[in-house]
């Protein structure tokens, strides 16, 4: 939703609520669509690869050792992914922190003409 | 650079909530290291693949390996540090996170040299890089989402 944040001008407090859930709305939802993208493509590349593996090593090609190398390496990659996911969540409330802070401030300055510093 | 800015600013009126952060300040060096990271491992890709069929000696890559794990290492010692100064704040278990998948890059870039050293190319040598290329890529990823 297009929504000019330095010309929010809220009349009531309903105005300033509404405001406040349309940034939040904006910033959730761009984030998700990151972390969405970023948690398939790990668990496509983890799929495709322990596939890879099962083959190889089905049909002769690596045996069960080297195998077993490259599925620690999956464990590792899979252990990583899901430390980012958790590292995205940490990113988003700050970035919802700053826009709602940002709103805030905007609402003040247009209201009263006083421009806050923080 | 954002957050910094909004971190030291926002504190004044919010002063009783306790300036609240969740994420940690980016570092340019921390996200440059990684980046370095990658490249030598790309390295050792193009390397391995060149001389295919033929397997390459460990001597032949033990370099590469060994600068990776330098640049990983200097990311590493940098990123073990925030959690300190970020300590009470949220932002500081984000930061505790990255700090852990780089240390879990540097692992397995060393795994995989060992194993190399040890028993020589695998014959799926090349998934075993892609891999950890992967690995490594995460927290760069992590830390230019702090931009």
């Amino acid at each position: 939703m297009a929504f000019d944040v330095s010309k929010f001008k809220p009349k009531s407090a309903d105005e300033l609520f509404d405001g406040l859930v349309s940034v939040v709305k904006d910033v959730a939802l761009e984030q998700w669509t990151q972390i969405k993208g970023e948690m398939t493509y790990h668990f496509k590349f983890i799929a495709e690869k322990t596939a890879e593996v099962a083959a190889k090593l089905a049909g002769g090609i690596i045996d069960d050792k080297e195998a077993d190398a490259t599925l620690h390496l999956l464990e590792v990659n899979l252990n990583s992914a899901l430390k980012q996911f958790a590292f995205m969540a940490y990113v988003t409330a700050q970035k919802i922190l700053s826009a709602v802070f940002n709103l805030l401030k905007s609402a003040i300055r247009n209201l009263t003409g006083v421009k806050l510093l923080f | 650079m954002r957050f910094s800015a909004f971190a030291s600013s926002v504190c004044l009126p919010v002063l009783l909530a306790g300036c609240l952060t969740f994420a940690p300040k980016y570092s340019d060096v921390i996200f440059q290291k990684l980046g370095v990271v990658g490249t030598e491992l790309t390295k050792l890709e193009i390397l391995i693949e060149t001389r295919a069929p033929q397997p390459v000696a460990y001597s032949g890559v033990e370099p590469l390996y060994i600068s990776a794990l330098a640049s990983a290492k200097e990311a590493q010692d940098l990123a073990t540090k925030r959690p300190a100064y970020l300590e009470g704040q949220p932002a500081a278990k984000a930061a505790e996170l990255v700090a852990q998948n780089i240390q879990a890059c540097w692992d397995a870039i060393e795994f995989s040299r060992k194993r190399f050293a040890r028993e020589g190319q695998a014959r799926n040598e090349l998934d075993n890089i892609a891999i950890v290329k992967n690995i490594c890529a995460i927290p760069k990823t992590m830390e230019g989402a702090l931009k």
